[in-house]
């Protein structure tokens, strides 16, 4: 009985390695036909569509993103550009204004005086 | 630190990746890629099918679809025959579903009756033994058809052929000797 168990594995791999040695003999490579290489090679060449835009592109889709960045910055920094400006201006008017009320303040004083 | 045969594979991965960027927009660089694969591809499928006329229109087509959808092949560290092997995977699977009502797939004549020696009658016994093997191959599972070709025909490594398979290596083996087993036990009763 012990001698059975001892062989029972061995008895399995040489008939797996039997097996494995049948398979690489009978499974060899096939070579295709030379005229099948060959004219599929021509099919494939007069298919071929050079490479069509994609957008889906990841470095397409990233220089699109950093162009959209820069025009909505740019946007932005035009708007905020022009308040600015505006508050400047007004704050100008306002200040002239003011210096205008005082010099009438002034000119009133002195024809009182 | 990298031994010379990783580098040398990290080095293979690095000339395909630029070869197939090369081929987004150059047949040039495509047909380097086809005449690299053309061979494999055609005897993965000719095991798969039998038939050698299928065989060269299965491998056709897988070049078709490759040069289609080169532009969504994406590098995920995997070589580009896993790529190809996949296509050709799906189009065999594809191709058994039409046509499973054939009960039985031509075996080429080419493989059975390729040897003419002074024995007949030794040679008419391992004839049967390869007619009886193939019938054993073709009631195997397709995933597991597909490890015994890559292991036998390609003599890919197992994990190479996990590669291929989107398995581990430790699984690739483990499916390995199940297959040799239950071969073996076909193999038997198979009469």
């Amino acid at each position: 009985m012990e001698k059975w168990k001892k062989r029972a594995p061995q008895k399995i791999n040489g008939q797996i390695k039997d097996l494995e040695s049948l398979l690489g003999a009978v499974m060899a490579p096939v070579t295709p036909r030379s005229e099948f290489v060959h004219q599929l090679q021509k099919r494939l060449e007069s298919r071929y569509d050079p490479k069509p835009l994609n957008i889906f592109q990841p470095e397409l889709l990233y220089y699109i993103a950093i162009g959209l960045v820069g025009v909505f910055s740019g946007m932005l920094i035009t708007v905020m550009g022009i308040k600015w400006l505006k508050k400047s201006m007004k704050f100008k008017s306002i200040i002239q204004e003011n210096d205008n009320i005082n010099d009438q303040n002034s000119g009133t004083q002195l024809t009182a005086i | 630190m990298q031994s010379p045969e990783e580098g040398d594979f990290v080095q293979e991965i690095s000339d395909e990746q630029a070869l197939i960027e090369a081929a987004r927009g150059d047949i040039e660089a495509f047909g380097v890629l086809y005449e690299r694969y053309v061979g494999r591809i055609y005897n993965y499928i000719y095991y798969r099918t039998g038939s050698p006329n299928d065989a060269e229109d299965l491998t056709a087509r897988v070049f078709f679809r490759a040069m289609r959808h080169i532009y969504n092949y994406a590098d995920r560290g995997l070589p580009f025959s896993a790529w190809l092997y996949r296509i050709a995977h799906n189009l065999v699977a594809n191709w058994h579903r039409d046509n499973s009502r054939r009960k039985e797939i031509p075996l080429d004549d080419g493989l059975i009756t390729e040897h003419h020696h002074d024995y007949p009658e030794q040679e008419l016994l391992k004839l049967e033994e390869k007619e009886r093997l193939f019938k054993v191959l073709r009631t195997l599972p397709p995933d597991r058809q597909q490890l015994i070709i890559l292991k036998f025909v390609e003599h890919l490594s197992n994990a190479e052929i996990g590669q291929i398979m989107g398995k581990s290596e430790g699984a690739v083996k483990s499916l390995y000797h199940r297959t040799l087993s239950v071969i073996r036990e076909d193999f038997d009763q198979f009469v």
